[in-house]
């Protein structure tokens, strides 16, 4: 038998071309920005950050049956690769240039070249923002996991499966990758809720999270199909499909489908259902995973794929998506009012963010997208907060009847005060970062959507009604004699929380970050990481009725960097 | 004239006198103290003092005693800070300005140029209105404070209710100090919050959860409107800072009244609902259970607040056109009337200083609103302010003493308390006369009817409880002894009387020309007595009234007023149910009704359909006879599609 | 060209004469080896189809063609084979059914004749081959089954030969190449139209036949075994989708004319899968719908009728033979369906791969069934045939609540509690067999260049538009 028929084998297979691909470019974070620059220095960051957990999921899998003494085997597995990832992503935070609005650590590889389809991955601001919010969410996700015992493998690699898909999601640069890793997180996350929670309700929840996301990921598949059909069927990567300019029609579809996807996930009224139930009913650890981070991934769609790509029609959407967000922050809040179930109210509340992120997007002025993109960070945190606390809350307090569960403070102090904290971080407490980046959101929508902005507003007010009344009866009003006796948050609640709020402080606090005699110090800012790639999605949007072009952007009114005193005696 | 002229040389001596100090120490050629050297880090030092003290207390400490003095330590800081920085810019009429960044990006690089960056300085504009604020509002805090070591000893959570005053101190002094709206936001939110945690700071009743519902939500409602204007005056004028703002607010394109007239009114708004005059004294008035310090901090400092912001917004007031100031003049007016009013209805002691004090603080704001009366009407808040919290801490006192909060049951304080009843009497006498001098400037057209009758109405009503409290025979009551009543520690009444004092020397220099001078703020001082001098008549009037009808039918009066007080709780509960009715439960109903079983039904029905189908092609599946079926299926399709496809087309 | 082209035939049809002849003579206790021996066989075939199948060219007179549309076609087919007795080799029923195993090599042969075919002739013969072996492999283990399984072939089997005899008729040759120069648009008429649609009946019920049978039988409480069930419902799936594939070619010219009967069709089954999926009780009954939801959009694919369309259906097909081979044997045992609650604890390995091969039925990312589904769908989109996307996704998303259904019956239920911990420990099956048909699926999208650039290429030799 001749062996003439290899390089025919290697011919029909193709395979050449994608061997000799697999060579990573080069990252252009080798310049550091500040300190933590070139710590590591490899190509495969990303890489590492999505496919790690799915390994360490795999390893969870295989693990042998753990001798009684051991039964923290999976917990520990999980926490360390989210604890290395988290360190990954910081490190790659710190590395961050800001000063270029491209893609860093950028991996692009071949992957099915006939359809325009490559493994490309990469970051600029928004995706790092994003990054960071996976990893701190998905570390306390698995603090707050720390009381699964029962059937821990499948809840772990369940959770790291999803963390994977997240992150995936985040830093896929080509929408074939992109809905890959969105529609993969479905599954783990609808198997978590249906297993995990000890509510009646959990298979309904399940049920509602798989047929909404389904519809989400069916909108968006059919969005980015349309995309990849008017770019002549040849790429999917994003970079290629941004230039696309479908007719106005198709491209209104299409700007449509993304909204639809964006409101199934994020979620936006009328498409909540499964978040009230998903958030009222799952364990902690899920509940911070749903709220923080794979909800805030409609909010990414809608900036990433929707606004930076489809600009004509997310002009004409915009005034309907202003409406969609005002009905959302009003319905959520309206429904939290009327509910006793603590659990129910955070869930509502939780919804807040996301009608206020609407709202950005809707605004379509460069601050308010701006704001948006600060707005997925510090609301992901925000919500995971108010629903996680309420959560652990009603688990410490073995109720969540406001009934009942109520005059906590004196009796749970920790718990009470973080919840309280939740709520008023939903609402925009000052220094903390929801509210920069409400503000930012605010101040750029009161431009474009007034109307919008102002019914929002008073939304606000009311959820400060609705967290009033969860303030009256849980923590200020009168303990309930009948009601169980509570304990307070045990020390990885307190870490799991703690996690939240300090990230919430530090972005509230220090927005541009650290600065010593004006340089920065560890931390290049968020807000500058964000604004790095914000300002090139924008630029489309900041044209006015007279625009006054100007090669350099102006700087903020009265900014300096020194005190400038007026005339001295 | 005399009074004005020897003031002036008063004022211009204590001026020469601060600064002889250095020139003196500078001629000497020893040691050389500039004070103005000292700004660089004393004004910031106003708002950093309390940073550290709250982490400090957050942090570290865990007793009553320790949190009590860090806190008092910090607030004494801020004071000398703020007396330094005082003492470097007597002589400058300028402000002092100093902007450290915080938040500076590009957001675009095409467009509008005032939209393409983004800033937030942490900006401190500190001039003479600011400075006579912070004084006032610190003494005020120092006051409380002093108050609360002693009186509130028994208070649960001490450690937690100094963290909140010192977030409450820190709020103030960021909204006196602000020179940017956002950063005037922030820190008026923060102070909000502070306020929130204060007043329903005693918590474990269901009393203590209703109050801390309403300190979060009603006056969230002025908070959420200042955001709302400052996102609209962003929008159109695309800058924060207040002083690039004002030389742009008319000659910006584009910009219209309707513009700067809905600014003007969430402006307005946000300092109605935090200044709490009527319609808005819910969140004050429904709170008077909370710790008498929080309560008399709340009452004190947010008067000052408002006032600031209102000052500082004027010339979006004044750019407003007619129908801004107008929805301003009208509010105030009625807010000037209807307050004192309600004081007159109900016997509870701290709720009836609160809305007499109201109606002075409407005042005040009104008088901000005149060109001619700003210094002087600003003044008046600041004497109200500081009065209000005299009286509210004096007859928390008294209502301790005498445990008792109804007017009907007090009385004998100048024979058991007389200290208190002095404060008492300072501080009615201060809300009484703190309008005067803007009534004074006023003269004109139809608001010298608002401001008689808010003078007569503010006497009355403030010197109501003073009579009942500090005159009268303290009756015999179940379980009390009244000869057991007797003045307190020194130092209690004392924070009272200093606040007191301090609310009368407010109101006394309203009358000179060189302290307006001093302010900067506009406006002029009433230049002589003269035919002034009829103004006093309407206060006197009210307390004269007042003193009458305590004198001839105290029981008979205070009956009435407890029936009234009755008849308005009726009708407050009507109200509310009304509210409750048209708005909160059909709201409730429609939300549960979309929520419970629209969405629900929705969602199931279409879960059933499918489910349904799924079956009903089960039961064909088992059902039908396959071969057929298939055939049958095929021919029919063949036959459809035969005939329909466009391959038979011609 | 050289005959040793044929070599992996020969291999597979002498694998499936020695599997006869052990079986009669060997005693039961070494059939064990005989499963091994099969597996050998079928893993050798595939080596030697990709070493040598790559030639290009002709055999006997131009009857016999080996292009990349065979060769994909046939590794495919072998590969489906290999998972097959693989995930026999796991489903743990080792004394009957062994006689269904050459039936399945034979089944794999008529899928290889009709993937080199040139002519109706060939298409007919393979086809029927294969739907004769599949089904005698069910009636081997359940006569009755086999019986109605018969009657139903036998309709579809009639409906393809007359319709390839009417063919045959007009075009005056039996040969593809003939058919496809002598049907033009123009010379599309009625009688043309109902025959040649008639013809797609036979074919589509073929492709349809095993899983809808499955089902069927599940419900009437009939048991085929796990190896004619996965012959059935994978590898005869597979040999209808090569003619049907072949066929089109054939009649490249006036494709479209039947376009929107296969799109109708496609649309049918996805949703009709989709929807038995989401209400189906049983393990197998949700493979079989599962697998039917796929080849609607295998269908689908096809109905796009270019080079595209065609390998975006190639693409589905090379995952639905993966699948729809293996999870039958993986979802049921000899006494019928598999018990999913508490199979985590029992059969770990089972388990997992039957998770991640419903999960790949299912159209899952980033499983072998995505990759194929996605490629269609885009080709939906640029043929403007939207509709049928519609109808795909909703299919899918139904399909999905099966899934996740079954998974969390695998691993959340607690199931029968062992009796002893020692005994249980001992009970569990970690079988490394029961993973090659998962590894392989993961393998599929990993290496979904490779194979998406062979399904191009195997398109392309449709000779498609």
């Amino acid at each position: 038998m001749s062996l003439a028929g290899l390089p025919a084998i290697a011919v029909s297979l193709n395979v050449q071309p994608w061997l000799a691909a697999v060579a990573p470019s080069p990252s252009p974070s080798a310049a550091p920005a500040t300190f933590g620059a070139n710590v590591i220095g490899f190509s495969f960051l990303l890489s590492v950050l999505v496919w790690a957990p799915v390994v360490m999921a795999f390893v969870v899998a295989i693990l042998p049956e753990p001798r009684p003494g051991q039964g923290r085997w999976f917990l520990g597995c999980a926490f360390w690769t989210n604890a290395l990832s988290l360190l990954l992503m910081i490190i790659g935070y710190t590395q961050f240039q800001t000063y270029t609005s491209g893609l860093q650590f950028e991996e692009n590889l071949p992957w099915l070249p006939a359809l325009g389809i490559s493994y490309h991955l990469g970051v600029d601001g928004i995706g790092m923002a994003l990054l960071l919010l996976n990893g701190l969410v998905g570390l306390a996700a698995v603090i707050a996991s720390w009381d699964v015992r029962e059937r821990g493998r499948t809840y772990f690699v369940l959770l790291l499966l999803t963390q994977a898909s997240v992150n995936g999601v985040v830093v896929a640069r080509d929408v074939f990758m992109l809905l890959l890793f969105w529609a993969a997180s479905a599954v783990p996350i609808a198997i978590l809720v249906a297993g995990y929670s000890a509510s009646s309700r959990r298979s309904a929840a399940a049920g509602r999270l798989l047929a909404y996301w389904g519809l989400g990921t069916a909108a968006l598949l059919a969005g980015i199909l349309l995309l990849y059909n008017a770019a002549g069927s040849t790429s999917f990567d994003l970079d290629t499909l941004a230039k696309v300019t479908p007719s106005p029609r198709v491209e209104l579809v299409i700007a449509v489908l993304f909204a639809l996807a964006a409101a199934t996930r994020l979620p936006l009224v009328p498409f909540h259902s499964w978040a009230r139930d998903v958030l009222a009913e799952a364990p902690p650890g899920v509940v911070v995973l749903v709220a923080g981070t794979a909800s805030r991934l409609g909010g990414y769609v809608l900036v990433r794929l929707m606004a930076g790509i489809a600009h004509d029609a997310s002009r004409t959407l915009a005034p309907f998506l202003g409406a969609l967000a005002a009905l959302t922050v009003i319905y959520a809040v309206l429904a939290a009012l009327n509910t006793n179930d603590v659990r129910r109210l955070a869930a509502y509340l939780a919804l807040v963010p996301g009608g206020v992120t609407v709202l950005g997007v809707a605004g379509l002025t460069p601050l308010s997208l701006d704001g948006t993109v600060l707005l997925l960070f510090a609301g992901g945190l925000a919500a995971a907060l108010v629903a996680g606390s309420a959560a652990t809350l009603a688990e410490r307090a073995q109720a969540r009847n406001l009934g009942v569960a109520a005059g906590l403070a004196g009796r749970i102090p920790k718990l009470s005060w973080l919840l309280l904290l939740g709520c008023l971080a939903v609402l925009g407490l000052p220094f903390l970062a929801t509210w920069l980046s409400g503000l930012m959101v605010f101040l750029g929508s009161f431009r474009t959507q007034p109307g919008a902005a102002f019914v929002v507003a008073i939304g606000l007010v009311l959820g400060a009604a609705a967290s009033a009344r969860l303030m009256h009866r849980v923590v200020f009003g009168a303990p309930n004699p009948d009601a169980p006796t509570p304990s307070d948050a045990s020390l990885s609640d307190s870490w799991y929380l703690g996690i939240l709020v300090g990230a919430l402080l530090w972005v509230g606090l220090l927005p541009s970050g650290p600065k010593l005699f004006g340089i920065p110090v560890v931390d290049p800012g968020l807000v500058n990481i964000v604004n790095t790639s914000t300002a090139d999605l924008a630029s489309s949007y900041a044209t006015t009725p007279t625009p006054t072009p100007s090669p350099s952007p102006a700087p903020s009114p009265s900014a300096s960097a020194t005190p400038s005193v007026s005339p001295t005696p | 004239m005399l009074l004005a002229g020897g003031a002036h040389a008063l004022m211009g001596g204590w001026g020469l006198a601060l600064t002889a100090a250095s020139a003196a120490s500078a001629s000497r050629g020893g040691f050389r103290f500039d004070p103005a050297s000292t700004l660089p880090w004393a004004a910031p030092l106003i708002l950093a003092a309390p940073i550290v003290g709250y982490v400090l207390v957050l942090g570290s400490v865990r007793t009553r005693r320790g949190a009590a003095n860090v806190a008092l330590g910090t607030v004494v800081v801020m004071l000398a800070a703020t007396l330094l920085v005082a003492w470097a810019r007597f002589r400058q009429g300028g402000a002092y300005r100093a902007a450290y960044q915080w938040v500076n990006i590009p957001v675009a690089f095409t467009g509008d140029q005032r939209f393409q960056g983004f800033g937030i300085d942490l900006s401190l504009r500190i001039d003479h209105v600011t400075l006579v604020a912070l004084v006032v509002v610190l003494v005020i805090f120092v006051a409380c404070l002093m108050w609360h070591r002693v009186a509130g000893r028994g208070e649960q959570g001490p450690v937690r209710f100094q963290v909140n005053v010192l977030l409450l101190v820190l709020g103030a002094a960021g909204v006196l100090v602000s020179g940017d709206l956002a950063e005037l936001l922030a820190f008026w939110l923060l102070a909000g919050i502070g306020t929130y945690l204060l007043l329903g700071h005693r918590w474990g009743t269901e009393g203590a959860g209703q109050r801390s519902r309403i300190a979060l939500t009603l006056p969230f409602l002025g908070d959420v409107a200042l955001l709302c204007a400052v996102g609209l005056l962003y929008s159109r004028y695309g800058t924060l800072g207040l002083d690039s703002l004002t030389p742009v607010l008319t000659t910006t394109l584009g910009v219209g009244l309707k513009s700067l007239t809905v600014a003007a009114v969430l402006l307005f708004a946000a300092v109605a609902v935090r200044a709490c005059v009527w319609p808005f004294t819910a969140w004050q008035t429904g709170t008077v259970d909370a710790p008498a310090a929080a309560l008399a901090l709340a009452a004190g400092v947010w008067p000052i607040m408002a006032g600031i912001l209102l000052l500082r917004t004027r010339p979006i007031l004044d750019a407003a056109g007619v129908q801004g100031p107008r929805i301003v003049l009208y509010t105030l007016a009625a807010a000037a009337v209807v307050g004192p009013l309600l004081a007159l209805v109900g016997v509870e002691l701290r709720r009836s200083i609160l809305l007499a004090s109201s109606g002075a603080v409407a005042l005040g704001l009104l008088g901000l609103t005149y060109r001619e009366s700003i210094a002087v009407a600003f003044t008046a808040v600041l004497a109200v302010a500081a009065a209000r919290t005299a009286g509210l801490l004096a007859g928390a006192v008294a209502a301790g003493a005498m445990r008792t909060v109804d007017l009907r049951a007090t009385g004998g304080g100048w024979d058991r308390m007389p200290r208190t009843s002095a404060a008492l009497l300072l501080s009615a006498a201060v809300v009484a006369l703190a309008g005067l001098e803007t009534a004074m400037l006023r003269p004109r057209s139809w608001e010298w009817i608002v401001f008689a009758a808010g003078l007569v109405l503010a006497g009355v009503a403030i010197f109501r409880p003073y009579f009942a409290v500090a005159h009268g025979e303290l009756r015999r009551r179940r379980a009390f002894e009244p000869l057991r009543v007797h003045e307190v520690q020194h130092v209690v009444t004392e924070s009272a009387l200093a606040c007191a004092v301090l609310g009368l020397a407010a109101v006394v220099a309203g009358f000179f020309t060189p302290w307006v001078g001093f302010l900067g703020a506009g406006g002029h001082a009433v230049g002589a007595v003269g035919t002034y001098v009829l103004w006093v008549l309407a206060p006197l009037a009210g307390v004269a009234v007042a003193g009458l009808a305590f004198w001839r039918q105290k029981d008979a009066g205070l009956a009435l007023g407890a029936r009234l007080g009755d008849l308005f709780g009726v009708l407050w509960e009507q109200a509310g149910g009304l509210y409750d009715r048209f708005f909160a439960r059909p709201g409730g109903r429609i939300v549960g009704a979309v929520e419970d079983v629209g969405v629900p039904a929705v969602e199931s029905g279409i879960g059933r359909a499918l489910t349904r189908a799924g079956g009903l092609a089960g039961l064909a599946e088992q059902g039908l006879s396959w071969v057929p079926a298939v055939l049958g299926v095929a021919v029919v399709l063949a036959v459809a599609f035969g005939l329909l496809t466009q391959g038979l087309k011609p | 060209m050289r005959t040793t082209v044929l070599v992996p035939e020969v291999v597979v049809v002498a694998a499936a004469l020695a599997l006869l002849l052990g079986g009669r003579l060997l005693p039961r206790r070494r059939w064990v080896w005989l499963r091994l021996a099969a597996l050998v066989a079928a893993v050798a075939a595939l080596g030697l189809e990709l070493w040598l199948g790559a030639a290009v060219g002709t055999l006997f007179a131009g009857g016999w063609q080996q292009d990349r549309f065979a060769l994909f076609a046939k590794a495919a087919l072998l590969l489906g084979l290999i998972v097959l007795v693989a995930s026999d080799l796991e489903a743990g029923d080792q004394e009957s059914g062994w006689s269904a195993l050459p039936l399945a090599f034979l089944a794999a042969f008529g899928g290889m004749v009709a993937a080199s075919a040139t002519s109706l002739v060939g298409l007919w013969a393979g086809l029927e081959l294969a739907a004769l072996a599949a089904v005698a492999a069910a009636g081997v283990v359940a006569r009755d089954a086999g019986s109605r399984l018969l009657v139903v072939s036998a309709v579809a089997g009639g409906l393809v030969a007359v319709g390839f005899a009417v063919l045959y008729a007009m075009a005056g040759s039996a040969s593809l190449s003939a058919l496809s120069i002598a049907l033009r648009p123009s010379a599309v008429s009625v009688p043309l139209a109902f025959v040649v649609l008639l013809t797609l009946t036979g074919v589509v019920v073929r492709l349809a036949l095993a899983p809808l049978q499955l089902a069927m039988l599940e419900g009437g409480g009939l048991s085929i075994g796990p190896l004619a069930a996965g012959a059935l419902g994978g590898l005869l799936t597979g040999v209808a989708a090569v003619v049907a594939a072949r066929l089109l070619g054939g009649l490249g010219g006036v494709n479209l004319t039947w376009a929107p009967w296969l799109s109708v069709v496609a649309a049918f089954a996805m949703v009709f899968g989709g929807l038995r999926a989401a209400t189906s009780s049983s393990a197998r009954a949700l493979v079989a719908w599962l697998a039917v939801t796929q080849v609607g959009w295998l269908v689908a694919g096809l109905a796009v009728h270019d080079r595209r369309g065609s390998a975006g259906a190639l693409l589905v097909l090379g995952a639905l033979l993966l699948a729809a081979t293996a999870a039958p044997a993986l979802a049921m045992t000899a006494e019928g369906d598999v018990q999913l609650a508490g199979l985590r604890r029992s059969q770990p390995a089972r388990a997992a791969a039957l998770a991640i091969l419903l999960l790949s039925l299912g159209g899952v990312p980033p499983l072998a069934g995505f990759m194929g589904q996605f490629a269609v769908a885009a080709e939906l989109i640029r043929s403007n045939v939207a509709w049928v996307l519609a109808a795909g996704l909703l299919g899918s998303l139904l399909a999905l609540f099966g899934v996740v259904r079954a998974i969390r019956q695998v691993y959340l239920d607690p199931g029968p509690e062992p009796a002893r911990g020692g005994r249980a420990r001992a009970q569990v099956s970690w079988s490394p067999v029961a993973l090659a048909p998962a590894v392989l699926v993961l393998l599929y999208s990993i290496f979904a260049n490779p194979i998406s650039g062979l399904a191009l290429q195997g398109a392309a030799a449709l000779k498609l538009p």
